[in-house]
């Protein structure tokens, strides 16, 4: 009968569609006859599968390929660094004005500095934080952009 | 699921974060120390902060500076901190602070990490919830009179321990009635000057019983599953150094026994996230000791035989999504085992940092390692000497023995020296393989084969 074949295409079809929706049942009823009607319960009692939209793998592996076969960094603390530079001792983001309507920053290019005097603000955990020249000098670098985001160790401003 | 998820440790367990939230699509953030910039969690990572150098003894810097870290999280834009384990992961005001400022903490509430901490809260809410305990005595300790009359009633030999301690700092055994006095004393003195708390208490001493350990997930929302437990009872001063799954001493019944008895308290708490209620099991009893409210370094073992992702869940269900397994999903597999290779000289077990100028790792069926060396990878000297767990699965414990003994003979960590040695001789013992022994046996059995184990 033909009939059985659309019968038998439907549920393929069905079993598709619980399979691709992770379902666990579907049930279909249908009459047919003066008034034709059609009751459909779907139940899924299992989460689907988590998304998943890992990154290109190419990508992270010629990352790593590159990474690893840089010359390792060692530890900075046993680097040389330039005299008169201030690095960052916390992590967060740095501010050179002391709000954002103020007119001027704290220190400019060219500028002397006493040991002490407030040069940027860090804010880390919705607190400012101001930063202190660590040494009296010359302002010769600035080193970060107005709500830059500093790491510890990174360098802020050369004072000489 | 989260965008971007900050991992708030290092080595290892950094690693296995991460690899877990690249195959979700989650972005990830390493946190590295200055010694630590070359490290490979760093490397992994889509963005890395540095949040400081290594922690001195007396300061809160680095891995361990709460502000740095939740800064990290400020300037990347990270939505949720996976803390690992150790470092901040069982920090009941940091898990407060992050979730004030709206970062999710990856692990129980604030709450239930304090609760959990509290070794005398703790096992009195377990205990009210059906958790079998050692017998003992918490409060009404404060004169040597009262602490005679809770040794009596408890019966010799028993155990004191430090309140606020762990570690085995604070701890004293006393077998007899004429050392307690002493005991109490120095062990009071060493609360103090270990964690600034000198309240004590006094438990009956379990002398020969195995580490048992359930781990349990729970959604917060009243709803949890357990994994079966882990047998780490072959340990030394309270570290575990081999880890297997199922434990060779629990049958089924006995394990969806305890399991749901675990199930049962953690849900009555409502409790989100993994955790593992570890157990002293001597002849056919279950002691609780405590709850860990982590991720634990020998989860692996578990994942093998389950066949899930530990780490996936806890994401999941932080994100807020409800338990993707029911109990009944849940069939415990072949035969699972751990061991960590820590980079320490045995059998004194002195630490061995250094440039590793060769690396490799084993690999074949079943055989999964967990390390963050690579060839050139320098271990620092300033933290935990753990590099890597070898974990193998096979159909059952005979199985798995053979394939642990066939990858640790693939493990090459040139020139650095391992625990490896220490497995070699020790899967080789008969009485390891007839698994009679309780938490103190490798101490001695150490001690007994002491020079064999050079090299």
């Amino acid at each position: 009968m033909p009939g059985d074949k659309k019968t038998l295409a439907l549920v393929a079809r069905l079993t598709d569609v619980l399979n691709r929706q992770q379902l666990d049942e579907i049930e279909v009823e249908r009459t047919r006859g003066e008034f034709d009607s059609l009751r459909v319960r779907i139940k899924r009692t299992k989460q689907p599968a988590p998304e998943r939209k890992p990154k290109a793998p190419t990508e992270t592996s010629s990352r790593l390929r590159n990474s690893l076969l840089a010359p390792t960094v060692g530890d900075s603390e046993t680097d040389d660094f330039a005299a008169g530079t201030v690095r960052s001792e916390m992590v967060g983001t740095a501010y050179l004005k002391a709000s954002p309507d103020a007119p001027k920053p704290f220190v400019r290019i060219g500028q002397a500095v006493e040991e002490g005097d407030p040069i940027l603000i860090i804010e880390a955990m919705k607190t400012m934080n101001q930063i202190l020249s660590p040494h009296s000098g010359i302002v010769v670098k600035v080193l970060v952009d107005d709500g830059e985001p500093v790491q510890f160790g990174t360098a802020l401003m050369v004072i000489h | 699921m989260f965008e971007k998820v900050l991992i708030a440790n290092r080595g290892e367990i950094a690693l296995r974060i991460i690899r877990t939230c690249k195959e979700l699509g989650v972005s990830t953030v390493a946190v590295h120390t200055t010694v630590d910039q070359d490290s490979m969690h760093v490397r992994m990572a889509d963005e890395a902060v540095c949040v400081g150098r290594p922690a001195s003894v007396n300061t809160r810097e680095s891995y361990l500076s709460e502000r740095n870290i939740i800064a990290a999280c400020e300037i990347t834009g990270a939505d949720a901190i996976h803390p690992g384990y150790g470092f901040l992961a069982e920090n009941s005001e940091f898990v407060e602070k992050v979730n004030e400022i709206g970062i999710k903490f990856i692990g129980p509430s604030a709450e239930h990490v304090r609760l959990m901490g509290d070794k005398i809260e703790a096992k009195s809410v377990m205990r009210a919830n059906g958790v079998p305990c050692v017998p003992g005595v918490e409060t009404g300790l404060e004169s040597i009179d009262e602490v005679h009359g809770a040794a009596r009633f408890l019966g010799y030999p028993v155990i004191i321990k430090a309140t606020a301690g762990g570690g085995g700092r604070g701890m004293r055994q006393v077998k007899s009635p004429t050392e307690l006095e002493q005991a109490y004393v120095q062990a009071r003195q060493e609360a103090h000057a270990g964690f600034g708390d000198s309240r004590v208490y006094i438990e009956k001493l379990v002398t020969n019983g195995r580490h048992i350990e359930i781990q349990v997930l729970g959604d917060g929302r009243g709803n949890s599953i357990h994994f079966g437990e882990r047998d780490c009872t072959i340990q030394r001063r309270h570290q575990k150094l081999l880890e297997e799954t199922p434990s060779p001493v629990i049958d089924s019944r006995m394990r969806e026994e305890i399991g749901e008895i675990c199930c049962k308290a953690i849900s009555s708490l409502g409790y989100e996230g993994a955790g593992t209620v570890e157990f002293l099991y001597q002849s056919g009893k279950f002691y609780f000791i405590e709850m860990n409210t982590r991720l634990q370094v020998e989860h692996p073992i578990t994942e093998m035989v389950y066949g899930v992702d530990l780490v996936e869940e806890q994401l999941r269900i932080a994100y807020g999504h409800e338990l993707t397994f029911s109990q009944e999903d849940l069939e415990c597999r072949g035969h699972a085992i751990e061991a960590r290779i820590n980079a320490e000289t045995v059998p004194g077990f002195v630490p061995c940092p250094g440039r590793v100028e060769l690396f490799h790792s084993p690999g074949g069926l079943g055989v999964r390692m967990d390390s963050n060396l690579y060839n050139g990878y320098t271990i620092p000297p300033n933290y935990d000497s753990l590099v890597g767990k070898l974990i193998v699965h096979a159909v059952d414990r005979s199985a798995a023995i053979a394939r642990l003994e066939r990858a640790l003979g693939e493990l090459i960590v040139h020139p650095i020296n391992t625990t490896v040695p220490l497995f070699q001789q020790l899967i080789r013992d008969e009485r390891f393989h007839a698994s009679d022994y309780n938490v103190h046996w490798l101490e001695n059995w150490i001690e007994e084969i002491g020079e064999k184990l050079r090299g």
